[in-house]
């Protein structure tokens, strides 16, 4: 199986497809993506009616190149050989995962990877690695912390990049600059797509009552005492301040992956990874009614103590259950192909026959026929743009 | 039978004589003051004294990182019942709150704990409570955690294990209990202090606090807090604040975020329908990709309330076949 980024060329004589993406059998991400148009450019110059499909980074890689060429084309006075680019999965706007910055997508998974770490070291504490979570333990394979919370095996060939980002990439910035050119805000994207600002919006969709506590001070005592209190509700809405800079004189269509389960991504192990998530969170949900039971069984000295160790599991319980959405929240995507957000595949102002929408994730939109194949959907936008293949 | 309303008149009577008691009266009884509309409902089917209490258990969770509103996170129902002198215990679980959507019970008589699969009643899991976690166990012979407790009794047991005792503060006594007292904590966190605090005049436990250094150098600092309600000349449980703060190591490298901050909730900026609908008429909204960081991006730190109801008590109402192991 491969996961590979791809900048592949459709021509009306040639088809080349060229692997241009994340390197994961070297686990090295700190290619600068400029140096990978150059690579690009000296490969395809002079290739004619070129078609660039650019799938994930390497719609972004896409961008750059057919800038580039328009320049160059300009500069040595000729026609350009681009006719049109299709992203196929792509953040063509920028990755999302990055829009708080590296290190705060970096401190989310390791964030989560705390909830998953305490969880599971709580449920130990009560429940016998021999009993239910044994049998979860016999299927994980040894980076099991990662894939816990990545929900990837090792067979997956994203494991290199997650292990890169958490535990190498605050060593230098140079280890990612891969990773980070692919920021909305990097001077990569800026240049080939254009930068953006985000301001969170927030609209009223309706109000709702709940309990919450109050307090009061009496005698240097605080006392805590439940009220119910009725409050607007919000959805929060990313406004975007975009500044298009990307080369708009061709047709531009996307095929936008739709999927938000992150467990389809393992193609091969999508089952065994649902069976352990499963015990998993039996095993969670099971501790932390024990810890739960032992909290009030050692009250008032316990309590505390257990009642700690009973949030741990059940808060682990809730990040198994909800898997998709922290999966997205960590990297930016919760409306997703369960690894970038569907708005970052669109750029701004396409017409709506060059996009199109397929319920696919993020690995099998490397290669699946849906897509790529004769009558796939690259073929279908290249035909509303009228361009035909010799 | 004595039915008391559900939606009872007075919260914490105590919590008002103290509240009045600290500008006029410290010795008055309890005033009549309503808070109608901020009560849990208490069943209580005789006047004796509590032998059996049972809730609907739902726990709240807040980030204040988060500007989303408290989601529910825990649900299940709560029973206790003082049986031969022995407090038991069961936990019922519904299918929706299970990863395999499976009801379970956890049944405990402070010695075994039997996980219980209620769907095909079965058992699954039959563990002992180990000595450490045992040690703890100093009054499951009572319902005391529910309501009053005897502090008299919770400082002999104190004075016994040799805990400090203090009692500087007026009005309330506190007890630290050393680390080596309590079961190890997973992955080598050690517990930096563990102390309790109780309200001496009232005898009611005010909190309990626990600090974990984890080994990362992540600082966790636990605070729970019961929550009562007088009913008559009692105090009932009906709920538990536990708020858990998170000191995170160094800052974070916030020079490549894309987002504009805010302190909170209530300073980001709202839109009308009209608004939104033309916003993403041109494409310049999509709903958030991810959660919005409130405060300071550079700062990792931040803050889980988690509030726990104990919702539609009933008490003095269970039989003792619901607390049945020999299963």
């Amino acid at each position: 199986m491969h996961f590979v980024p791809d900048c592949r060329i459709f021509c009306n004589d040639v088809r080349i497809r060229k692997k241009n993406g994340f390197d994961f059998t070297s686990g090295s991400f700190s290619t600068p993506l400029a140096t990978k148009v150059d690579k690009k450019f000296k490969e395809l110059e002079l290739v004619p009616n070129q078609v660039i499909a650019g799938h994930s980074q390497g719609g972004l890689t896409g961008l750059g190149y057919i800038k580039k060429e328009k320049a160059e084309a300009c500069r040595q006075g000729r026609p350009s050989n681009v006719k049109a680019f299709i992203s196929v999965d792509s953040p063509v706007r920028g990755f999302a995962g990055l829009d708080y910055g590296y290190d705060t997508m970096r401190n989310r998974m390791l964030d989560m990877i705390g909830v998953h770490t305490r969880a599971l070291g709580s449920t130990l504490a009560v429940i016998p690695a021999t009993n239910l979570l044994g049998a979860a333990y016999s299927l994980l394979p040894t980076t099991w912390q990662l894939n816990l919370i990545m929900l990837f095996t090792e067979d997956m060939e994203m494991q290199p990049l997650f292990d890169t980002l958490v535990n190498k990439g605050s060593g230098s910035a140079k280890d990612i600059q891969e990773i980070t050119d692919m920021g909305r805000l990097s001077s990569y994207v800026g240049a080939n797509v254009g930068p953006t600002k985000i301001t969170p919006v927030k609209y009223q969709s309706g109000t709702r009552s709940y309990f919450t506590t109050r307090s009061r001070k009496v005698w240097g005592i605080r006392i805590y005492y439940l009220v119910w209190e009725t409050v607007p509700v919000y959805s929060y809405y990313d406004r975007y301040d975009f500044t298009p800079n990307f080369r708009n004189d061709i047709p531009i269509g996307h095929v936008v992956g739709t999927d938000k389960d992150p467990l389809r991504l393992a193609v091969d192990d999508e089952e065994k990874l649902r069976t352990i998530k499963n015990c998993i969170g039996v095993g969670y949900g099971i501790a932390g009614g024990i810890h739960t039971a032992m909290s009030v069984a050692t009250w008032p000295f316990g309590t505390v103590y257990f009642r700690y160790n009973a949030n741990n599991c059940l808060w682990g319980v809730e990040s198994t259950i909800n898997y998709v959405s922290k999966w997205g929240n960590v990297i930016g995507g919760q409306t997703s192909d369960a690894f970038i957000s569907e708005d970052s595949q669109v750029l701004p102002g396409k017409p709506s026959d060059y996009i199109r929408r397929l319920s696919i994730d993020h690995t099998r939109s490397t290669t699946d026929e849906r897509i790529w194949g004769a009558k796939g959907l690259v073929n279908q936008i290249k035909d509303k743009m009228g361009i035909k293949d010799l | 039978m004595q039915k008391v309303p559900h939606t009872l008149t007075v919260i914490a009577g105590f919590f008002f004589l103290l509240f009045t008691g600290a500008c006029t009266q410290p010795e008055s009884t309890s005033p009549e003051v309503k808070y109608s509309d901020q009560m849990v409902s208490v069943y209580r089917s005789d006047s004796g004294t509590m032998s059996s209490y049972q809730a609907d258990v739902k726990t709240w969770y807040q980030n204040n990182r988060s500007p989303n509103l408290p989601e529910l996170r825990t649900e299940y129902r709560l029973s206790m019942k003082v049986v031969d002198g022995k407090l038991r215990t069961r936990i019922d679980f519904s299918s929706d709150s299970q990863s395999d959507r499976v009801a379970r019970s956890i049944l405990s008589d402070g010695v075994t704990m039997l996980v219980l699969n209620t769907t095909s009643n079965t058992i699954e899991q039959r563990l002992s409570v180990t000595e450490d976690q045992n040690r703890l166990a100093l009054m499951v012979d009572s319902l005391q955690c529910m309501g009053r407790i005897n502090l008299d009794h919770i400082q002999s047991i104190a004075r016994r294990l040799s805990l400090d005792i203090s009692d500087n503060t007026p009005g309330i006594l506190q007890i630290a209990i050393p680390p080596s007292a309590l079961p190890p904590m997973p992955n080598n966190a050690k517990i930096a202090s563990y102390k309790l605090s109780f309200d001496s005049t009232e005898s009611v436990l005010l909190d309990s606090e626990m600090v974990i250094a984890e080994e990362d150098g992540t600082r966790i600092t636990v605070t729970t807090t019961p929550i009562y309600q007088q009913e008559g000349e009692d105090l009932i449980k009906v709920g538990e604040q536990t708020i858990t703060a998170y000191d995170l190591p160094g800052t974070l490298d916030i020079s490549d975020n894309v987002v504009q901050s805010y302190a909170s909730a209530e300073e980001i900026p709202e839109i009308s329908a009209e608004e939104l609908a033309a916003l993403q008429a041109e494409g310049t909204v999509s709903t958030s990709t991810s959660d919005v960081i409130l405060g300071d991006l550079s700062d990792p730190d931040y803050t889980e309330t988690q509030l726990t109801v104990y919702d539609d008590v009933k008490i003095n109402t269970l039989a003792d076949s619901l607390f049945r192991m020999d299963l």
